[in-house]
């Protein structure tokens, strides 16, 4: 049985506390941190930064290989301690609480010791020690204790196999790989790996319940077009690792999550930004990758085929989802593994990935989701009805159609001819 | 005479939104401030670009390609303006793009104090997250252990009671998210007794502190707002309340030192009355953050909110503007403070209140993830902003306070439920996207309506009686990225203005050259470019709309409209009710109205069926559409079949169109669009007749019968 991590809580909690953001960040490598990754890339060089929540040890060192499942760093972790209001569990002022208290501040303590004990008119009552832990509090103006639970032993995995390049003392350190990557829509659960099981011979082939069996356990499972509640349930049952399909209907992704009221789960932005908005504190089980976003749409046909290029091989996925103040969407890496990387050169990668003619390019408006084309031409003349609106436009035939569509409702999936850029020398964010 | 503005020849102005950051060039022409240029950007506030300055530099970079002037070396900016012409003298910014405030109301009574605080909290960019008062119950909390602690609050962080997951065993599941419509103390704790529930058995009932205790750290506010009312309330009830707001702080602070991270504990700002004040400080004694403000209800039938909203505008300005990334680089680049967009906003509304005499101005700012109101006239300002609610990444939230039965009746097809809530949640996971087929336009239009209700009967709420308006101001993208004749629709069926009480007439403005926020930034600097700005280049005037009020027989005449020219020709029309008609008549025109209604309709205080005209020397004006006739009714009706519905809705959408069809026909040059904003090439010395200045349509008494409606000529 894999050891896996337990699930680290990062960015800001549904309490509103600010605690710092831990995990993996993926960046190009040598590119420096200030660059875009593209929505899809077929070979890049990636570099994986693993951190710790905590400062600890590291297992690994620079110029050795590690596998997805290496336990790269260790540490250990608190939990969340809890408060207990000894002044009036005793029945005396909080001034007085505290005389009662037979453990200091920092002690540590097992299950069941007494905490505190007072010795009363009609007998003893005591404070015994619900967990083993220790003392991190104790306040003697509002008679208050708190107790945190022992600290459990924290392994970072490596997440992706790959070449340690380069190591940060005490907390963590980067991984280098030649990888395919894609960034999905939206999705939940943590970073897992797994082997790639593809139930769908087309983008547009739904996930259908059945289909997943006994030989779906422990896999990453590619869907081609949409899942359903029911699906994702036997999911659940079946001990799936993640699932990567193109869309799901709003009424399955509530009515799987269960949700009493419908909207509690789009009312982003009052807490944080994660989407969907409130999901148990638990992890769940199994990580789900949406590609391109609700409804019943087709996965884009290329990202489809490289994923489904890869059945049977490992690859690395991460469903969490946050649309602003930490912005973080699913990511989907796929090792390339050398003999097959002969045929795609690794991609080059400018600084941004504006369409030009021949651009293989997502649709990401509401209408056409889903659907790929290719750019025809771009038109000099802009959209809009005052000066120095930007909205520039591109011709895409998607399948004998011409549709003209605004950049922003196109993203770039390949850049496969080489014509030249565009003059923009601007940053201009991507995605 | 000399002074610190004198020597400001060019002026860059940024305004930073969630999902644009757009900078305008405003330069001295011809001895006065005029708008030159504009350049939008992408707001850059993620990883890899955690800075808000790069994309105004970016947008700075625009206006650079599209003057020629020379404005940046080496990514930054030249100032003050050289001897070449390079560079501005002067740079100021506003924002909308850092997070709301998050404020929980309490008050004594949750109907009242409540309401009223949670009202005042929408003066700058909150998310009111909920209220608690001393007829609220509050929260319950599960306990730990097996019952041998008698006061356990776990902190999971999490706002989920223990044991729930939607991936464990569905039997003996939790009930989650307890709604937050805060339940009668009594009856619960009433329940709770009759199951048999004491202190002594399993489940407890908590007592009414611990709960709201648990309530507000579940919450977790920047700002606990506690207004009170008028004299005469007990002083133990707001020292009830503050307790409350100390014990949940305390708690964080201990948890804060337990943890070794940083926690947040909430400010308290107190609006109740002026005696109760002194106690509330001395109870606090150093142990949170205290603003005392006057009382938001100095008399139990009057509000004062004004002093609240300022309170709170600081805290924003202090707190939360300044975690906006890069936020002191943008300072460092700025001349003045930077402001928000709300605020910046809301003082040119205030401005144009007062600047014209009678004016009564709503103006309505449909962004990204931000939308609001504001109300102002000689005397009174009331305004709605809402933070997280818009049409980009606020979509979802719209969608969550409205339905699709609701957003389905604005739309000319058929739509099922899930096309719509699709939109919603794929546009708020992409909220960079942009409408590109008719289909979205639509169908964003009836979310930009639906948003507009909502906040218009939010802001409605707070008023004693409903606000007369006579100028309708549209600002933001929403509303300026669509053709104009959507823009205007959307701005009368999601506000539904009545028209000005006294001639039934509201003037339609867009904000299209999108300034309005610059010249609110900009007056901070210098009062005079800002109000030049404002006066030349800011406002496009759609046209004026006649509101006829009251209900018939739809396809039966409401009106009969004559529309005399100055230049001799003459339009009529007869408008039945249930549609709108659309007269051609540009904004330099002048012409005199004639409306003979049928009974039962009425325009403003008419009586029903009565002639109104303009009086003898007023006369009326259009737009870049004309003027409007909305015999629709207040409320709107719709046809109870959906067909039906579907062709009265096609059928006000295609008014324009049908217009212009007519003026090609006749060979009228009317539907120019010469009425927008002067150029900057134009004259602008003496002040021109521009939309934004002039006065507004006046009232006199007529020898005819009825009233009158039009300008003073």
């Amino acid at each position: 049985m894999q050891n896996e991590n337990p699930p680290v809580s990062s960015g800001i909690t549904l309490g509103g506390n600010l605690r710092p953001v831990a995990g993996n960040r993926i960046q190009v490598a040598g590119a420096g941190a200030s660059r875009y990754l593209p929505a899809m890339a077929q070979n890049l060089t990636l570099r994986v930064t693993r951190r710790l929540p905590a400062a600890g040890e590291l297992l690994a060192g620079v110029g050795q290989r590690v596998d997805s499942d290496t336990v790269v760093a260790r540490t250990s972790i608190s939990g969340q301690p809890s408060l207990y209001n000894l002044a009036e569990y005793f029945g005396v002022p909080p001034r007085d609480a505290v005389k009662f208290l037979q453990k200091q501040a920092h002690a540590e303590f097992n299950e069941g010791d007494v905490i505190a004990g007072r010795k009363g008119l009609f007998g003893r009552r005591q404070f015994k020690a619900p967990f083993d832990g220790k003392v991190s509090a104790i306040d003697s103006t509002g008679g208050y204790i708190s107790l945190t639970p022992k600290a459990q032993p924290f392994n970072l995995e490596a997440y992706v196999g790959g070449l340690v390049v380069d190591s940060i003392p005490n907390l963590g350190l980067s991984i280098q790989l030649q990888a395919g990557y894609a960034r999905g829509a939206f999705g939940f659960g943590r970073e897992r790996h797994g082997l790639l099981r593809v139930l769908a011979t087309n983008p547009s082939d739904p996930l259908e319940p059945a289909a997943i069996d006994a030989r779906a356990t422990n896999y990453i499972l590619l869907a081609g077009s949409y899942i359903t509640a029911e699906a994702l349930r036997r999911a659940v049952e079946l001990k799936v690792r993640g699932i990567i399909a193109g869309s799901i209907q709003e009424e399955e992704l509530t009515k799987f999550l269960e949700y009493r009221q419908r909207t509690s789960f789009y009312q982003v932005g009052s807490y944080n930004w994660r989407f969907p908005a409130e999901l148990s504190g638990h992890d769940s089980p199994f990580t789900l990758v949406i590609t391109e976003g609700f409804g019943l749409r087709p996965m884009a046909n290329r990202l489809f085929e490289m994923l489904a290029g890869h059945d049977g091989e490992e690859l690395s996925i991460n469903g969490h989802t946050q649309l602003r103040r930490g912005w973080q969407r699913p990511e989907i890496i796929v090792p390339v593994i050398a003999n097959t990387a002969v045929s795609r050169p690794p991609a080059r990668l400018e600084p941004v990935q504006l369409p030009r003619v021949g651009s293989l390019v997502r649709l990401i408006n509401p209408t056409y989701l889903g659907a790929v084309g290719h750019v025809v031409s771009l038109p000099a003349s802009k959209r809009g009805m005052h000066p120095g609106q930007l909205d520039r436009l591109a011709k895409v035939d998607v399948a004998g159609t011409t549709l003209v569509l605004p950049f922003a409702d196109i993203e770039v999936l390949d850049q496969t001819v080489t014509a030249a850029p565009l003059n923009n020398n601007r940053l201009l964010p991507g995605g | 005479m000399q002074n610190r503005f004198s020597k400001i020849e060019s002026v860059l102005v940024a305004d930073c939104g969630s999902n644009i950051t757009r900078v305008a060039l405003v330069e001295v022409v011809d001895q006065a401030y005029r708008f030159v240029a504009r350049g939008e950007a992408p707001s850059t506030l993620e990883e890899p670009y955690p800075d808000v300055t790069i994309g105004v530099i970016n947008a700075i970079s625009a206006i650079e390609d599209a003057t020629g002037k020379h404005l940046l070396t080496n990514g930054k900016l030249i100032t003050p303006q050289q001897e070449d012409g390079s560079g501005v003298d002067a740079f100021v910014a506003s924002s909308s793009a850092a997070e709301p405030l998050r404020v929980v109301a309490a008050g004594l009574v949750r109907g009242l104090s409540g309401a009223s605080a949670a009202r005042a909290s929408h003066g700058t960019y909150t998310t009111v997250l909920g209220t608690i008062s001393l007829d609220d119950y509050g929260d319950d909390f599960p306990l730990t252990g097996e019952g041998t602690a008698t006061q356990a609050l776990p902190d999971s962080g999490s706002d989920l009671p223990d044991g729930f997951s939607p991936f464990t065993s569905r039997k003996d599941r939790p009930a989650i998210f307890p709604s937050d419509a805060p339940i009668p103390a009594t009856t619960r704790v009433k329940k709770a007794k009759k199951r048999g529930l004491t202190f002594f058995k399993e489940n407890p009932v908590r007592p009414w502190k611990e709960r709201q205790v648990a309530k507000l750290r579940r919450l977790a506010p920047n700002v606990v707002v506690i207004s009170g009312g008028s004299k005469g309330a007990k002083a133990e009830s707001y020292h009830k309340l503050v307790d409350v707001v100390l014990e949940a702080n305390r708690q964080e602070r201990i948890l804060a030192i337990a943890t070794g991270e940083n926690r947040r504990v909430s400010s308290l700002v107190f609006a109740g009355p002026r005696e109760a004040q002194a106690q509330v400080i001395e109870q606090v004694a150093g142990q949170c953050e205290v603003f005392p403000v006057d009382t938001i209800r100095p008399t139990p039938d009057r509000e004062n909110l004004a002093p609240l909203q300022a309170q709170l505008a600081t805290i924003y300005q202090e707190r939360l503007l300044p975690t906006l990334p890069g936020y002191r680089r943008l300072s460092e680049m700025s001349n003045t403070l930077i402001t928000t967009t709300s605020d910046a906003v809301s003082l040119i509304t205030r401005f144009l209140a007062k600047d014209v005499e009678a004016n009564r101005v709503l103006t309505a700012d449909l962004g990204g993830s931000n939308a609001a109101l504001f109300y102002a006239d000689a005397q009174k300002f009331a305004s709605m902003v809402r933070g997280g609610f818009g049409l980009s990444f606020g979509l979802s939230n719209v969608l969550a306070e409205t339905s699709p039965d609701l957003l389905r009746r604005w739309l000319p097809f058929e739509i099922n439920d899930d096309e719509l809530i699709h939109y919603a949640l794929n546009k708020t996971l992409r909220p960079q996207i942009l409408p590109a087929t008719e289909r979205e336009l639509f169908i964003e239009g009836a979310f930009g309506r639906e948003a507009l209700r909502v906040l218009m009967e939010e802001l409605d709420r707070e008023a004693p009686s409903s606000f007369d308006y006579n100028r309708l101001i549209g600002v933001g993208g929403s509303l300026v990225n669509v053709p104009l004749w959507q823009t205007a629709l959307l701005l009368l069926d999601g506000l539904q203005p009545t028209g000005a009480s006294e001639s039934g007439l509201v003037e339609l403005d867009l904000d299209s050259t999108m300034l309005m926020a610059a010249a609110g930034s900009l007056a901070a600097l210098n009062p005079n470019a800002a109000a030049y700005l404002f006066r030349y280049d800011c406002l496009h005037r759609l046209g004026a709309v006649v509101v006829v009020q009251g209900n018939g027989t739809p396809g039966a005449a409401a009106a009969r409209v004559r529309l005399l020219k100055s230049d001799g020709r003459l339009k009529e029309a007869v408008v039945p009710y249930g549609s709108i008609a659309l007269l051609n008549l540009r904004a330099d025109e002048q012409a005199t109205l004639e409306i003979q209604l049928e009974n039962p309709f009425r325009i403003g205080g008419s009586h029903p069926g009565a002639l109104v005209s303009t009086a003898e020397g007023t006369y009326i004006s259009g737009g870049a559409l004309g003027l409007i006739i909305d015999a629709r009714g207040r409320p709107i009706n719709f046809a109870s079949n959906q067909e039906d519905r579907i062709a009265q809705v096609a059928d006000w959408y295609n008014v324009y169109r049908e217009a212009l069809k007519q003026a090609e026909h006749e060979g009228s040059e009317d539907f120019a669009p010469n009425s927008g904003p002067a150029q900057p090439s134009q004259p602008t010395t003496g002040l021109l007749p521009s939309g934004a200045t002039t006065e507004p349509a006046t009232l006199r008494e007529t020898k005819k019968r009825g009233f009158s409606l039009g300008r003073r000529r």
